[in-house]
């Protein structure tokens, strides 16, 4: 997982660049060719690749949390062994993405704390809390789902090393789709409790799904330089019409309903309809006011703070500054 | 702030202090990185998978089978500071521009592609060299 609805940065408008090497960075990235950290690139480019890489990676972070809620009590040992595999994983994916924007720039502290202090966002999506294992469940095939669809886009980008990173998440997550997909139909293929479980969890994620991409783009000059040089790929409605084409047909076969009655596909544009989400709601729980916004902080800051110690105890004096190569 | 209502037991158990006046981690207080290096078969070359933060070179190898050795096939991981590896300035590549341009024939088997049929027409000449 578990990128989606990135917040970019407003361009500085005075900021000025070297047209000539502006114009063969834009070239090379013309011409398919990847940047890598030790290239030229425009400050803007940086800056918001910083920026979207660190929200990737905080949500990683973040988002284990909702699922390792669960570990504790998943059903059966199989269930269990797969559900901390993939919390792992996410973790994991965390580490590869804050070492891909190290090499941009900003240190992993700054990262961290920046986290912590909120001053940098993570998918609003967690925020949300994980009722009933039939949450996780939902969580494992349709969030893992939604990410998988940006990161896929995300593959596309210009930059080495976001891209090598996207590459191996997107490896890891096609297990956890699997096992979301798993979950899921177990449940829904189940007794009548099981199913209504399942039904409600589906009530509880849908909004928070449909605020996953992020509220509808309006093209802006901005969006367009970021589509030029390959950091952003897709508009998030193209993306939210692709996830829509993907997984809405994966849980009607089950007989389940998705609790918005306007949802469903034109069929003269090929295009998915949609009641307007709540994109009031989508702010205040972004602005810290969500169900579960201080309780993820405050447990990430009680893992920082208590695994202080670990990394003071095993510190070698000779170290020094570095960051990451590629 | 104790989240005594938190769903997750584990939150409910750790008794979770309020964040007010939580120090900032400092800068220098996580490790530094180290490159990982993963070789999938024995003869195999060891290549570059990603990046590990470790204190020391043992450490970088324990975390570097957490993060890059539970999945793939792995017979050998690698670790070298990142600090310690030199790369050339991504600027001059120009200077390998030339690497596979028919100028540099003379390098490759595809320089010395005639020799079959010289070897054909010397064959067949009536008349050969004392």
């Amino acid at each position: 997982m578990y990128g989606g609805g990135y917040i970019y940065e407003a361009p500085d408008k005075n900021e000025k660049e070297d047209p000539k090497k502006l114009e063969a960075f834009e070239a090379r990235i013309g011409r398919g060719e990847k940047i890598e950290p030790h290239d030229w690139m425009p400050r803007e480019y940086r800056r918001q690749l910083i920026r979207m890489i660190e929200q990737h990676a905080n949500s990683e972070i973040v988002g284990a949390l909702p699922e390792g809620t669960w570990i504790t009590r998943a059903p059966g040992f199989k269930r269990k062994l797969a559900i901390t595999a993939k919390v792992q994983d996410e973790i994991g994916h965390g580490q590869l993405l804050y070492s891909a924007a190290e090499t941009l720039g900003k240190t992993r502290v700054a990262m961290i704390n920046d986290l912590l202090s909120g001053k940098r966002k993570y998918s609003n999506v967690f925020n949300y809390p994980a009722v009933t294992w039939a949450d996780a469940t939902v969580i494992g095939f349709l969030v893992d789902g939604a990410a998988i669809v940006n990161q896929v886009t995300n593959e596309k980008g210009s930059y080495g090393p976001y891209v090598r990173a996207l590459k191996r998440i997107n490896f890891e997550e096609s297990f956890h789709l699997k096992q979301g997909h798993d979950a899921f139909v177990a449940l829904a293929t189940g007794t009548s409790k099981q199913r209504k479980m399942l039904q409600e969890a589906l009530n509880r994620w849908w909004e928070p799904l449909m605020h996953f991409f992020g509220p509808p783009d309006k093209i802006s000059t901005h969006t367009k330089k970021l589509m030029k040089w390959k950091v952003k790929l897709a508009t998030n409605d193209e993306m939210r019409q692709h996830f829509l084409d993907q997984y809405v047909p994966k849980v009607w076969e089950l007989d389940l309903t998705i609790p918005d009655p306007k949802l469903k596909k034109n069929k003269e544009t090929g295009k998915w309809e949609y009641t307007t989400p709540d994109w009031d709601r989508f702010f205040e729980v972004i602005n810290g006011n969500g169900p579960c916004n201080k309780e993820r902080l405050a447990v990430r800051q009680w893992a920082e703070t208590h695994g202080r110690w670990v990394r003071q105890a095993l510190m070698k004096p000779e170290q020094k500054p570095a960051v990451p190569l590629a | 702030m104790a989240f005594e209502d938190s769903l997750d037991p584990r939150v409910r158990r750790l008794n979770v202090p309020d964040r007010a006046g939580e120090e900032p981690t400092k800068e220098m207080e996580y490790w530094e990185p180290y490159e990982v290096f993963r070789q999938d078969k024995r003869g195999g070359n060891p290549v570059r998978e990603g990046t590990v933060h470790a204190p020391s070179p043992q450490m970088a190898l324990v975390l570097a089978k957490e993060q890059h050795g539970r999945r793939m096939k792995v017979v050998n991981l690698w670790v070298a500071r990142a600090r310690d590896i030199y790369m050339l300035n991504p600027e001059d590549d120009d200077m390998f521009a030339l690497n596979e341009a028919p100028e540099k024939a003379y390098r490759n088997p595809q320089g010395f592609a005639k020799v079959r049929k010289k070897i054909k027409s010397y064959k067949t000449q009536d008349t050969k060299p004392e």
